[in-house]
C-alpha cells in the first residue's frame, strides 16, 4: 500500500512492515498503526511512520547500539497486551530526538518501543530502571549510560 | 520544595481538598493514596516526561539534518 511519510514523501510499504499499537504511543494515543521503515535491512536509524496520518513520525535506533548492557523488563500487563511468552520474537527500538545539529541527537532509553515480531503488536513501555530520556549517541561515552537526575 | 516527614497512615492536605496519604513504606518504594476532586489531573511523572519527549521527537526535521543522518548511516 502507498502511504504519505514525513521524511520520504509517498512511499510503498508492505503488509509485514505494519505494526499495530493497541494503545497508541504516549501523547499520540490515536496513532494505532505505524510502518516500520528500514532504508536497509537491520541498519539504523530506521523510521516509525504513522500510517493513517503524516504525523507522528519517529526516528528510531536499536538501543543496544547505544547501551551495550541495556535491559528491558515487561510487567505482566505489558506481556499480556503484547501476547509475549518465552518464545516470542521481540524487537526493541528507542525513539531519537534529532535537533538541528544532528550530532546532538539523543535517544530515549527510559521508554522504548517493544514489538512482538510474531504478531506485529507493539507498545511503548516505561521501564522501572533509571535509564535516561535523553542519552546522547554521538559522544565518546556512548557505551556507558549516563544517569539522569 | 516543602519537605515533611510522615508515618504510615498519616497524610498531608493540599489546598483544602486534596489529601495525600502514606499507605505503605518498604525498602525502596512508598505506596501513597491520593483523594482529590475529579477534575484534578494526577499523572505519574515518567508518563508526562515520556509524552513530552515523544512530542519533541516527532517534530519536523530539516532536509540538511536528514542528509547528515544518512551520512551517519553510511559511515557507521
Amino acid at each position: 500500500m502507498k502511504i504519505e511519510t514525513r521524511d520520504f514523501g509517498t512511499m510503498e510499504i508492505s503488509e509485514e512492515q505494519i505494526l499495530e499499537f493497541p494503545n497508541g504511543i504516549y501523547a499520540f494515543e490515536d496513532a494505532k498503526r505505524f510502518a516500520f521503515i528500514e532504508l536497509e535491512k537491520g541498519r539504523y536509524p530506521a523510521w516509525l511512520q504513522c500510517i493513517d496520518n503524516i504525523r507522528p513520525c519517529f526516528i528510531v535506533f536499536d538501543p543496544w547500539l547505544i547501551c551495550k548492557d541495556y535491559e528491558i523488563t515487561l510487567n505482566s500487563g505489558e506481556k499480556a497486551m503484547l501476547g509475549v511468552n518465552d518464545k516470542t520474537n521481540l524487537q526493541v527500538l528507542c525513539i531519537a530526538r534529532v535537533p538541528e545539529d544532528y550530532k546532538e541527537t539523543t535517544v530515549n532509553l527510559k521508554s522504548p518501543i517493544v514489538i512482538n515480531m510474531d504478531t506485529k503488536k507493539a507498545a511503548q513501555v516505561i521501564l522501572p530502571k533509571n535509564y535516561p530520556y535523553r542519552q546522547p549517541i554521538f559522544k565518546n561515552n556512548t557505551n556507558e549510560t549516563e544517569k539522569e537526575d | 520544595m516543602l519537605v515533611v516527614t510522615r508515618k504510615t497512615e498519616e497524610s498531608v492536605i493540599i489546598a483544602d481538598n486534596i489529601e495525600v496519604t502514606i499507605l505503605e513504606v518498604s525498602k525502596d518504594r512508598v505506596k501513597i493514596g491520593i483523594s482529590a476532586p475529579k477534575d484534578v489531573k494526577i499523572i505519574r511523572n515518567e508518563l508526562l516526561d515520556t509524552q513530552n519527549i515523544n512530542e519533541d521527537s516527532s517534530r519536523e526535521i530539516s532536509k540538511e539534518t536528514l542528509e547528515s543522518l544518512f551520512k551517519f548511516k553510511k559511515e557507521d
